[in-house]
């Protein structure tokens, strides 16, 4: 974590000796700049914590004055949190891009209004040329699709479910429209599933929801759960539940986790896609410093590129423990 | 309240006059309409012994919850006791490697949460559906900010004697279904055959008389909500044991599941009159439907909706079964059907 907090950094402070002079690179790292930031989740949960730790060290490196929002994934939410944020004047506000280009552009033209740097984080938010730090969910979602295929040597006429978000605007939405498009290209037929809301909070419940449907469809040969570590956590659960053996389903999902480290390790999870959410709170709070400091806007990085198979299981393992990836 | 009930008029009704056959016959129908819609499913038992290691941690804090609303109370902050009991734990099993203390302590801090929820309801005042909710943000946070958010898995502690106890298999059977049957019998027999469970039926149906017959209110109450921490955070061990993990927002899926289990069960809104068989099928219908429906083909946006169709149909045939006349839409058919 130090070495990664120390080459962001670096690279911060070259942007900057490499502009005007030391004493305002000195200038910039000691921001004092306040910066409202969506987290996206509830604070903890296994899709957000990462987040919250790289924003956090960021914070500390650049003298940030750091506040935190989280909106259970509630895009509703976002616009309001977003409404707060400028409300309070801050000089920068980090959104998630889940409500919308349409829904966020009133917050926008008001942040553009007030001098407020907006840096948008975890979901793009298409058109606006912001800085974006996180993943192209589409791309991840047809990454996932691929990488299941892939490992879990999959083929034509193979029966797999998708077990996400179809709902437009919602939380992996996009990420299942990749992975079911990824499905149809190679002739792979699928059965959408959405989720529950209750399942979105509280994984456990969709054990029996998953079993039931192994159950009533013994031929399905995957299960894909397209953006929730969660629910990706208790895969294994559910296939020791419908009787399978490790491998008998091949099973790929988000977010890497202690129990999904553990479900590959197990041989139950194929795949686990990391959005190194890290460095989603890292990098926009570096971006939001350098573009009111020099105006570098723009800015734009995929965080999606890392991924766990039995292959690199142990060495992720260590940075799990401590909310690292 | 309950047993006021006037009395059966045919050896049927009288049947469903029994606490629980009502609610338990739509169970059985239930079943086998998803016999029926997906055999394969359904015929077999996998699935029955993936609903018996899911639905106890929801069944125990919805019999817990159904002894407050008979009170006339509510308690909202479960999900934040179930994601504490789970952290401590976790905690203490992955940091000294204990098992029977971690138990213990995790149900301790449950009871002291459930006690100051009680003191905050009681003293302060607040009505207990605002309070709770309160709490559930306190509690919630306090979690959060105790475990630095960060979730932990202790998968090594399967096979070890507390994980046989709790959440081994007897054949197939997951044991903690019947740990939790048993906690539903101490609870039928504390609402039904202890003071305290006279003392909150009184409280729930009339709290002037409650005062007038002498029932210390304020410490009835405060016991309710530290029995309701506790049975929160033996449901929330029982979670931990079966998953294996804990993470911040343990427990939160069952906030709108358990209030509905309890209410598809029977027990009044309005306090006086609780039934603890019919949490039990209240739970277990709540646990069925989705998994039932996805079995049977329903996919989609489609599953949401047929959810709340079933939720709505079982607890109208729920009272139509014990009563006709408790429906008034049948009361009206029956009484022009009659003229």
């Amino acid at each position: 974590m130090q070495r990664i907090t120390k080459t962001i950094a670096g690279l911060a402070l070259a942007a900057m000796v490499a502009a005007p002079g030391i004493s305002v690179a000195a200038e910039a790292v000691d921001s004092g700049m306040t910066i409202y930031f969506q987290m996206g989740g509830n604070p903890g949960d296994t899709a957000t914590l990462a987040r919250e730790l790289g924003a956090r060290d960021a914070a500390r490196v650049l003298k940030v004055n750091l506040i935190e929002q989280h909106a259970g994934w509630d895009p509703q939410k976002m616009i309001v949190q977003a409404k707060e944020a400028i409300a309070a004047q801050p000089d920068a506000i980090v959104v998630m891009g889940h409500p919308g280009t349409n829904a966020m552009k009133s917050v926008l033209d008001e942040a553009k209004a007030d001098g407020i740097v907006v840096v948008v984080n975890n979901n793009e938010l298409p058109g606006t040329g912001l800085s974006y730090f996180g993943l192209d969910n589409y791309g991840a979602g047809k990454n996932l699709a691929n990488l299941t295929i892939e490992n879990g040597k999959l083929k034509e006429g193979d029966k797999v479910l998708v077990y996400g978000a179809f709902v437009e605007g919602a939380a992996g939405a996009d990420v299942a429209k990749g992975a079911t498009e990824v499905l149809k290209e190679k002739g792979i037929a699928f059965t959408p599933l959405q989720w529950s809301n209750e399942a979105v909070q509280d994984p456990a419940l969709s054990v029996p929801v998953l079993v039931a449907y192994l159950e009533a469809n013994p031929d399905t040969k995957a299960i894909i759960v397209p953006g929730h570590g969660g629910i990706t956590a208790v895969l294994d659960k559910v296939l020791k539940q419908a009787g399978k053996q490790p491998g008998e389903v091949v099973t790929s999902g988000f977010d890497i986790s202690s129990a999904a480290i553990q479900g590959v390790r197990d041989g139950y999870i194929t795949v686990v896609l990391d959005q190194q959410p890290y460095l989603q709170g890292f990098m926009p709070v570096a971006a939001a410093v350098l573009q009111k400091k020099y105006g570098l806007a723009g800015l734009q990085l995929n965080t999606g590129g890392g991924y766990l198979t039995k292959d690199n299981v142990d060495a992720l393992a260590a940075l799990v423990k401590d909310g690292i990836r | 309240m309950a047993h006021a009930d006037k009395a059966p008029s045919n050896p049927v009704a009288g049947f469903f006059k029994i606490e629980g056959t009502a609610i338990a016959l739509v169970f059985v129908l239930l079943v086998i309409l998803f016999m029926l819609t997906a055999p394969r499913a359904f015929l077999g038992y996998r699935v029955y012994m993936s609903f018996m290691a899911t639905v106890p941690p929801p069944m125990i804090i919805a019999l817990g919850l159904t002894l407050v609303v008979v009170a006339g109370e509510m308690d909202l902050s479960f999900p934040s006791i179930v994601a504490f009991a789970s952290y401590v734990f976790c905690q203490l099993y992955q940091s000294y490697d204990l098992t029977w203390l971690a138990l213990v302590a995790a149900l301790v801090t449950g009871t002291v949460m459930g006690f100051i929820n009680g003191l905050v309801v009681t003293k302060l005042g607040i009505p207990s559906l605002i309070a709770t909710l309160g709490m559930l943000f306190l509690w919630g946070g306090l979690v959060t900010v105790v475990s630095n958010g960060a979730s932990l898995a202790i998968p090594d502690i399967e096979g070890r004697l507390i994980h046989t106890v709790f959440a081994g298999r007897i054949g197939v059977i997951p044991v903690q279904f019947l740990w939790a049957l048993a906690v539903a019998v101490v609870v039928w027999l504390i609402l039904n055959r202890h003071r305290f469970g006279e003392s909150l039926l009184f409280i729930g149906d009339n709290l002037k008389v409650a005062k007038v017959v002498g029932i210390a209110i304020d410490r009835e109450k405060i016991k309710l909500f530290t029995l309701m921490g506790l049975l929160s955070a033996l449901a929330g061990v029982f979670l931990t044991l079966e998953t294996t993990t804990y993470f911040s927002q343990a427990g939160m899926g069952y906030l709108l599941t358990v209030v509905a289990a309890v209410f598809i069960g029977g027990t009044s809104i309005f306090g006086g009159a609780g039934k603890v068989v019919g949490t039990v099928f209240g739970a277990l219908i709540v646990a069925i439907i989705e998994a039932g429906l996805v079995a049977s083909g329903v996919a989609g946006f489609w599953t949401r909706f047929y959810i709340g169709l079933v939720f709505i149909v079982s607890v109208t045939m729920n009272a139509a079964i014990e009563d006709p006349d408790k429906v008034p839409l049948l009361r009206q058919l029956r009484s022009r059907a009659r003229n």
